[in-house]
């Protein structure tokens, strides 16, 4: 059951309130996700702005098989997708191996966590289903079964997803513990 | 439901209670689930730069804006659109003013092709010809051609390239082409019922005759 349904018949109808509540009620966690994908404020912002603005003059054509809210990340992420692929087209890279940040600013912020400076470079080096996937886990309110939606796939794949992802990251974390920490020569484990 | 699908909202502080509780005690037995948690809670953690509350407050405005724009610019202008009547109506009156025009040709030839006069059976086996009126205007003994003398069959001849000329100008180039083509090709194109139809008609002409 859709929980904004009536949210979005009356937007659809021109009802203004209506429209401003769902853009409320999303611009936040929408922007989130957006910029984790690109990894830019101003990216992030025009993507936003874009994924809302095609979500509304499509709702003609918003069938209703999913939620609106399925729908709306769906745009989202096709949008941000179609920056980090003109970011390989212009760099001449395979798509997967686009280096997705590239603001100082946001490096400079972070760089003093080197894990977490780590685990982003980790993060930047998934395949693209693996990352969406596991940034919308993160967000912390999203179920497998609406990511799966999101994402087009099955609920397995979805998970497997996810899992995946985050076995390369703690092998990521692991060596990173393990060159700070290295074992004695005579450790049994070796 | 597995730990791990927990551990999501357990780092974004959305468990309670039981569940809370479950994957608290999880943690502290298990390294692998621990392992995780750590990255999630770094990833999660991670700081977005919030664009302050005067963007956020600004962009329903700035959306519905937007969407205006779009819907607008789909839209076809109303001068366009005036226009595009317009042509509309011009196909239509151009195929009305072709029909009114076969539609004359069609009336004309008739008029012209059937016999604005009369024919009645006359005595000893003349042709006598009256006009709406009833009124006699000719009589005229039935020939055949092979009993026409050759001035007479010249003033046919004669007659016939007038009149069907004339007939020919009135029906369209369609006609001119017709009288062009070599009569004997277009019996031979005739079908079967068509050429018996034909014959009958020309058996019965000689039959007056």
């Amino acid at each position: 059951m859709d929980e904004d349904l009536d949210l979005v018949k009356k937007a659809a109808a021109g009802e203004r309130e209506a429209f401003d509540d769902l853009v409320l009620k999303y611009q936040k966690p929408l922007y989130g996700l957006l910029y984790r994908m690109v990894s830019n404020r101003e990216d992030a912002a025009d993507l936003l702005q874009k994924a809302f603005v095609k979500a509304f003059t499509g709702l003609g054509s918003f069938e209703q098989r999913s939620t609106f809210k399925t729908w709306l990340y769906q745009i989202a992420i096709n949008l941000a997708k179609n920056v980090y692929r003109d970011r390989a087209r212009a760099e001449h890279v395979p798509i997967d191996d686009v280096i997705i940040r590239r603001n100082p600013r946001t490096l400079e912020s972070l760089i003093e966590k080197e894990n977490r400076l780590l685990l982003k470079d980790a993060l930047a080096g998934l395949p693209e289903k693996q990352r969406i996937t596991l940034l919308l886990r993160i967000q912390g309110d999203k179920k497998f079964e609406e990511i799966a939606a999101i994402m087009k796939c099955s609920l397995g794949t979805a998970k497997a997803n996810y899992h995946h992802a985050v076995q390369k990251l703690k092998a990521v974390m692991g060596n990173r513990d393990e060159e700070r920490n290295p074992l004695p020569d005579d450790d049994p484990v070796r | 439901m597995d730990i791990k699908e927990l551990l999501p909202a357990f780092v974004a502080e959305g468990l309670s209670g039981e569940d809370l509780a479950r994957v608290q005690d999880h943690l502290r037995a298990c390294a692998d689930c621990t392992r995780e948690e750590a990255v999630l809670r770094v990833m999660a953690h991670e700081p977005i730069p919030d664009p302050g509350e005067a963007f956020w407050t600004a962009m329903p405005a700035r959306v519905y804006q937007a969407v205006q724009r779009e819907k607008s610019a789909k839209q076809p202008a109303r001068g366009s659109r005036w226009r595009l009547e317009l042509s509309r109506h011009a196909v239509f009156f151009r195929w009305a003013s072709a029909a009114a025009a076969a539609c004359l040709v069609l009336l004309v030839s008739w008029f012209v092709t059937v016999p604005l006069l009369h024919r009645e059976a006359g005595p000893d086996d003349e042709s006598v010809y009256v006009d709406a009126a009833n009124v006699e205007v000719m009589r005229h003994a039935s020939l055949t051609i092979d009993e026409l003398a050759e001035p007479e069959l010249d003033a046919v001849d004669a007659w016939a390239a007038s009149g069907l000329a004339s007939l020919a100008s009135e029906l369209g180039p369609a006609a001119e082409n017709a009288f062009d083509t070599d009569l004997a090709e277009e019996l031979a194109e005739l079908k079967g019922p068509e050429a018996d139809r034909l014959s009958t008609m020309l058996n019965e002409l000689n039959e007056e005759g």
